[in-house]
């Protein structure tokens, strides 16, 4: 590209980004631009790490304050450090900073908001997927040839969901994953007061039937008193035909009143049982001994009776559990059924435990060739020191 | 020692790609053998392989183009002729092989068929339009290109060496993943777009950072041919949308590779998040097709019709309106994935509005020719032929923009029948268009019109025997992919297809003709002075073909279609400006970086598929010495003296005085 | 030179506007209608060009790990892994050096060797601080088993920090090569439209820290 004879007047043309429009300026003046980039960018850095770290700021607004924090340190870069300016002859620089923020922007709103609504819909992520193994740590190969080493995640046995089975809004979550939970314990509490209020009226109501009922008993008993005085009255021929029907159609009247009321009372009485219930249920308690494998529920958020994705799952504490591991194909020729296996958890690196394996399977990541094979180990937990999700470090094979 | 790689990896035991791959490598050794036995290979080394020349560059990518097109055609055809043999039979492809067929198709079609030639037009075109000497990097435009054709390389190696991906041209896990495609065909798909994918964004950068600061005097934004600012808007969707894919591939690449849990069924992995980022590129990337074919069109409008572009501002502005809004629609590639109602009206509204920018082209193109005089040339034909058939696949888009109407026509051959509509439609024809509009340009005589006319008509033709029926075999429900289908009603349509497929190869033939002929005909095709078809724009100011420097002195502009300005006062008086002074330029020298960059990178990408990992050390160090070589040259131009300039301008300058001569007084 | 001269609005039969020989219009149109800029400028806007691009890619792994942050997998969350005192120095560091990058650009343009030489080793120590910080964090954290394999949180961790990481060290290599060749070759001038590309990307290097530090590890912690 021939530039032959062009000069290159500064002020006549484009400035290059990260290029300062001081024309052979002392150094100092160059520097000015930096020192004040610097000056400014260090406290704002040592404002976001202190809002972080330490409760300064109200918790629900962190993230916000971080983010403005973020971006005004990104701006005094763009200004300070690459001298990104809004002059005319910058304005290429901008446009295509700009356009390249603006795509920055549309990527990290679309998928985040995409994603947020494709996983809610979709069920995604699914708690129950058996845990992820680490592959054997070959590294760590023991001394004794014939010891495998693996590495393994305490399994719970089946876990229970834990559902709401009235709809209405959280209004307090008290338990959350890794908490040990007793029987009857509460997780969580629905706004109670709708089926407080519909316990009330039930109860009114009930009321209201059983002194309805009261009164009609009281009728009826008048009436039949009536009745049969009558009747006796006919026999003795001293009443008319018609006053004897009279009495005998208000005494059937009262009765088939009682009857109605009978049965509305009973309904009530039902009605009552189950808003009572209803009103239980609010508080969402636990049915096992166990640990809080995972929560689904936040405080707040709107729940639906019986709906397929369960609030809680709980894990009861096994006595006895199983480990998943994968070895290495090459180091499972010694592994054998029966092979005692001893094992420490992260949590309680002094205490060893020892359990036996049960099964040797597949691995379920099979590519070929085949690198790796699935071993389960069981053991007895009769301390219960052992919960689901624990990681656990595994020897296999004769000492 | 050699990773996976055994000899177990050649297709010994499969016949078709058994003898395909032999009669390719037959070719290609026999190409290279004519080449070097009759002395040709110093000067195509000196000339071509290491030239940093933007219109050299721009003629290899768009050969490249043309063969990888037919490569992809030669798929197509297997396809097709597979389903029409295979109703309630077998056929003769099975269903490892159809798989990857149709993969290949894809993935060479748009990444090195449609790419290269889009990317080569523009190459070639955007400087002389701009009126200056050669892009803003020259040696990276050849780094760019020789990488694009390491991809295409390697997607062609893994016919003889290894197999190709089954998952389709976007790989979606957790098929693509390690545990359900353990062989290395998705290891070709993702090492040879990663490395082609730098390339194409080595290009992007150059071209936009050419046409945003590099001009002739006085050529300001708005004087610049249209052509121009569709390529501005293609290469800034490049430069947007390609880090998004090399971004999802290397994270595919870290699940194979290294066991990470991006897109995995267990340990949290989110295979949707895959489609949501590929298709974020993907979407961009099909306008990054499409936006230099509408460039094309617009000069070959305005051309042929013998007047300016109408509504040269409307169509600046529709045109970076499609730049931006193509970066908000990319949901409608899955709208059957359960975003929901919001998210789905919300894209689908997108996808709607961003036909009307398109729309507003379209009527400026009518309306250019309204009241003109029309020529009807090959490059006319190919554009007249592009609005009809674009026009009638963006309809169907817009009908598949309805989330409604998606979940039942989704993964449906109505959908493949759409998307091939407006690419075939669009890219392809703007292709050829170009092609035919700019070949005298390239290379000094014209193409031979009656061959060119009928591979259009058979083109068009064919393309609608072949779509149409796809269309209502999709209606009736035939999903893609399909190795074999067992329904009556859809094998007449599968069967008039296959028919349509065959006037297509009628077409191709045609096209390959028609160079075969010209060529021996160049003498009588002859373009003398440079300017064949009374064009408007800067390009045709210049001698066919152009000299290295393209101008002698650059133009000064002083209004918009620069060259027509130029002409109409060199026709009144009846003479040509006065001889310039001219003076020595300074040109970029050659250099075989790119060619070397390239060499270390199909080691790299070879070695990566294959788990060689000594020769994937080396091959770094070898591309990052060949970098620090080429930083450390003290002489990176070289001077044209003012006589040969001189020399090479009065050439030209007495051809088109001889026209002028003969054509005196008429306009 | 003189030039072909082409007639003034003669092609604009459709009065399309532009009143072309507005000087108002002539000067806020830049360089275009002055036509050539020097090779320092094109260079410059077209590695910012290529930083846009750089900066849209990592865009698109902050929105993976956006979509991941929670899919620890039974395993290890960040709060449990962050140590904000190692995110501290590696963020002073880094800061430090885009500054002394910033001194490198001027010494160079200054043509002081002891300003240039003494700003670029400055950065590369600060730059090589930065790196082996960050090399044992993540070391350690594998030891632990919470490496990039063992869930998806810690894969879009690992990619994520890692590919800034990777950025850092390609820019290491690249400022001994041009010191390297400033010593072999002085101040020429293609040499020093690379130390102002190098500079760009040094400062967008801590710019896009400064997006991880604050979305990976501080809301991490703190959320």
């Amino acid at each position: 590209m021939s530039h032959v004879g062009q000069t290159h007047d500064l002020h006549t043309s484009d400035t290059a980004p990260g290029e300062q429009r001081i024309p052979r300026a002392e150094i100092t003046e160059q520097i000015k631009s930096y020192l004040i980039g610097l000056g400014l960018a260090v406290p704002l850095t040592v404002m976001s790490f202190l809002i972080s770290g330490t409760t300064l700021v109200w918790g629900p607004s962190i993230p916000v304050a971080l983010v403005v924090l973020a971006i005004a340190q990104m701006g005094v870069h763009l200004v300070f450090f690459l001298h990104i300016t809004t002059g005319p002859d910058s304005v290429n620089n901008v446009m295509a900073l700009a356009f390249g923020l603006l795509i920055v922007f549309l990527i990290l709103t679309g998928s985040l908001w995409i994603m947020a609504n494709l996983n809610r819909n979709m069920g995604f992520p699914k708690e129950t997927m058996p845990m992820q193994v680490e592959p054997g740590a070959a590294a760590r190969s023991p001394i004794v040839v014939r010891t495998v080493t693996a590495n393994g995640v305490v399994h719970p046995a089946a876990t229970t969901p834990l559902s709401a089975h009235v709809s209405g809004q959280i209004q307090a979550v008290d338990c959350a994953p890794k908490m040990q939970v007793k029987a009857g314990q509460s997780c969580a509490k629905i706004d109670p007061r709708p089926y407080q209020i519909a316990v009330d009226r039930t109860r009114a109501d009930l009321a209201a039937a059983e002194t309805r009922l009261d009164k009609d008993k009281a009728d009826l008993a008048r009436a039949k008193a009536a009745f049969e005085s009558h009747e006796g009255e006919a026999k003795r021929q001293a009443l008319s035909r018609k006053a004897i029907e009279r009495s005998r159609k208000a005494f059937e009247k009262v009765q088939t009143q009682t009857e109605r009321d009978e049965t509305r009372a009973a309904e009530l009485q039902a009605a009552l049982h189950a808003a009572e219930v209803s009103l239980g249920s609010t508080n969402i308690v636990s049915p096992i001994d166990g640990t809080v494998v995972s929560r689904n529920v936040e405080m707040g958020q709107k729940v639906v009776a019986d709906s397929a994705k369960p609030l809680f799952l709980i894990a009861a504490i096994p006595t006895l559990i199983q480990i998943d591991a994968i070895i290495s194909a090459k180091d499972s020729g010694g592994v054998k059924l029966g092979d005692k296996a001893t094992f420490t958890v992260d949590t309680l690196p002094d205490h060893s435990f020892s359990g036996t394996v049960t099964q040797i399977r597949p691995s379920p990541q099979t590519s070929e060739p085949i690198t790796a094979i699935g071993v389960v180990i069981s053991a007895p937990n009769p301390d219960l020191l052992l919960k689901p999700g624990m990681a656990a470090t595994i020897r296999i094979g004769a000492e | 020692m050699f990773g996976k790689l055994s000899w177990a990896a050649i297709p010994f035991d499969q016949p078709i790609p058994l003898i395909a791959g032999s009669i390719v490598i037959f070719v290609v050794l026999a190409v290279i053998a004519w080449i070097v036995l009759s002395g040709h290979l110093p000067y195509l080394w000196r000339e071509w392989v290491t030239s940093v020349d933007h219109k050299r560059i721009g003629v290899m990518y768009v050969l490249l183009g043309l063969v990888m097109l037919l490569r992809g055609f030669i798929d197509a055809i297997m396809m097709r002729s597979q389903q029409a043999f295979a109703y309630r039979t077998p056929g003769y492809l099975p269903p490892e092989h159809y798989d990857q067929i149709f993969s290949a198709h894809g993935t060479i079609m748009i990444f090195f068929g449609a790419m290269p030639l889009v990317i080569g037009l523009m190459n070639f075109v955007v400087p002389l339009q701009l009126g200056v000497r050669d892009v803003a990097f020259p040696t990276l435009n050849s780094v760019g290109f020789w990488l694009t054709a390491t991809g295409a390389l390697l997607v062609n190696l893994s016919l003889v060496i290894g197999e190709f991906s089954r998952a389709g041209w976007l790989p979606y896990p957790p098929l693509s993943e390690l545990t359900y495609s353990p062989g290395v065909g998705v290891d070709y798909y993702l090492w040879a777009l990663e490395i082609s994918g730098v390339g194409t964004l080595l290009a992007g950068i150059n071209l936009i950072t050419t046409i945003l600061k590099l001009h002739a005097p006085g050529m300001t934004y708005m004087r610049m041919p249209m052509f121009c600012w569709t390529a501005l808007a293609s290469n800034l969707l490049i430069v947007a949308a390609f880090p998004i894919l090399t971004a999802t591939l290397t994270m595919l690449v870290l699940d194979r590779y290294f066991g990470f849990h991006f897109f995995t069924n267990e340990a949290g992995g989110n295979m949707m998040m895959f489609v949501n980022l590929i298709w974020a590129w993907g979407h961009p990337e099909v306008y990054i097709l499409v936006l230099p074919a509408f460039g094309v069109f617009s000069e070959v409008v305005s051309t042929f019709s013998r007047r300016p572009l109408f509504g040269y501002r409307s169509m600046v502005a529709a045109t970076m309106a499609i730049c931006i809004i193509s970066f908000t629609v990319w949901l409608h590639h899955f709208f059957t994935m359960g975003g929901g109602a919001d998210v789905n009206a919300m894209f689908g509204i997108a996808s709607m509005i961003i036909a009307v920018p398109t729309g507003v082209k379209i009527f400026n193109w009518l309306f250019t020719m309204y009241g003109g005089r029309i020529v009807y040339s090959t490059p006319m034909l190919w554009a007249i032929g592009f609005m009809v058939t674009f026009v009638i696949g963006g309809m169907t888009g817009v009908l598949l923009a309805m989330p409604p109407a998606d979940f039942v026509l989704h993964e449906s051959l109505f959908l493949v029948a759409h998307f091939h509509n407006v690419i075939i439609g669009s890219v392809l024809f703007g292709a050829f268009a170009g092609y035919a509009y700019w070949f005298p340009k390239a290379f000094g005589f014209r193409l031979h019109e009656g061959l060119g006319k009928a591979a259009f008509w058979l083109t068009l033709v064919g393309f609608y025997v072949v779509f149409v029926p796809l269309y209502i075999a999709g209606l009736s429900g035939m999903t893609r992919r399909l190795q074999h289908f067992d329904v009556a009603a859809w094998r007449p349509w599968i069967l008039i297809a296959a028919i349509g497929i065959l006037i297509m190869a009628c077409a191709a033939a045609c096209q390959i003709a028609q160079l075969v002929v010209s060529i021996r005909q160049r003498e009588a095709l002859r373009d003398q002075t440079g300017d064949p078809w009374n064009g408007r724009s800067l390009e045709w100011a210049t001698p066919s073909p152009p000299p290295a420097f393209n101008f002698a002195v650059l133009p000064n502009v002083r209004g918009e279609e620069a060259y027509w300005g130029m002409k109409q006062r060199a026709l009144e008086q009846a003479k040509l400006g006065e001889e310039p002074a001219y003076v020595d330029i300074e040109m970029p020298r050659n250099s075989p970086t790119g060619f070397v960059c390239a060499f270390f990178a199909t080691f790299m990408g070879f070695a990566l598929i294959w788990h060689i990992w000594w020769m994937v050390g080396l091959a770094a160090l070898g591309a990052y010495a060949t970098f620090v070589v080429f930083a450390w040259r003290d002489k990176d131009e070289y001077i044209i003296p003012a006589e040969t300039v001189a020399r090479i301008d009065r050439v030209n300058r007495s051809a088109r005085n001889a026209v002028l001569a003969r054509h005196e007084g008429a306009p | 030179m003189t030039a072909v001269d082409a007639t003034a609005g003669g092609s604009d039969p459709y009065r399309l506007g532009h009143d072309q020989e507005s000087p108002t219009r002539q000067r806020t149109l830049g360089h275009a209608d002055r036509g050539l800029v020097s090779k320092r400028i094109v260079t410059a806007f077209g590695f910012w060009i290529f930083l846009l691009s750089d900066i849209i890619m990592f865009s698109a792994f902050f929105a993976a790990y956006a979509v991941l942050v929670g899919e620890t997998a039974g395993g290890p969350s960040g709060r449990e892994l962050f140590n904000l005192n190692n995110v501290g120095i590696e963020t002073a560091a880094l800061l430090l050096s885009s500054f002394t990058v910033g001194l490198a650009g001027i010494g160079a343009r200054a043509q002081s060797g002891s300003w240039f030489y003494g700003a670029m080793t400055a950065t590369f120590i600060l730059g090589a601080v930065f790196l082996s910080i960050e090399l044992r964090e993540f070391a350690s954290m594998i030891a632990r088993g919470a490496g990039p394999t063992r869930s998806a949180f810690l894969s879009a961790f690992f990619t994520l920090v890692g590919c800034h990481g990777l950025h850092i060290t390609v820019g290491l290599l690249w400022l001994l090569t041009i010191m390297a060749q400033v010593l072999a070759k002085g101040y020429r001038a293609d040499i020093l439209r690379r130390i102002l590309c190098f500079g760009l990307f040094w400062h967008a290097l801590d710019i896009i820290w400064v997006g991880i530090f604050t979305v990976v590890y501080l809301m991490g912690v703190a959320l």
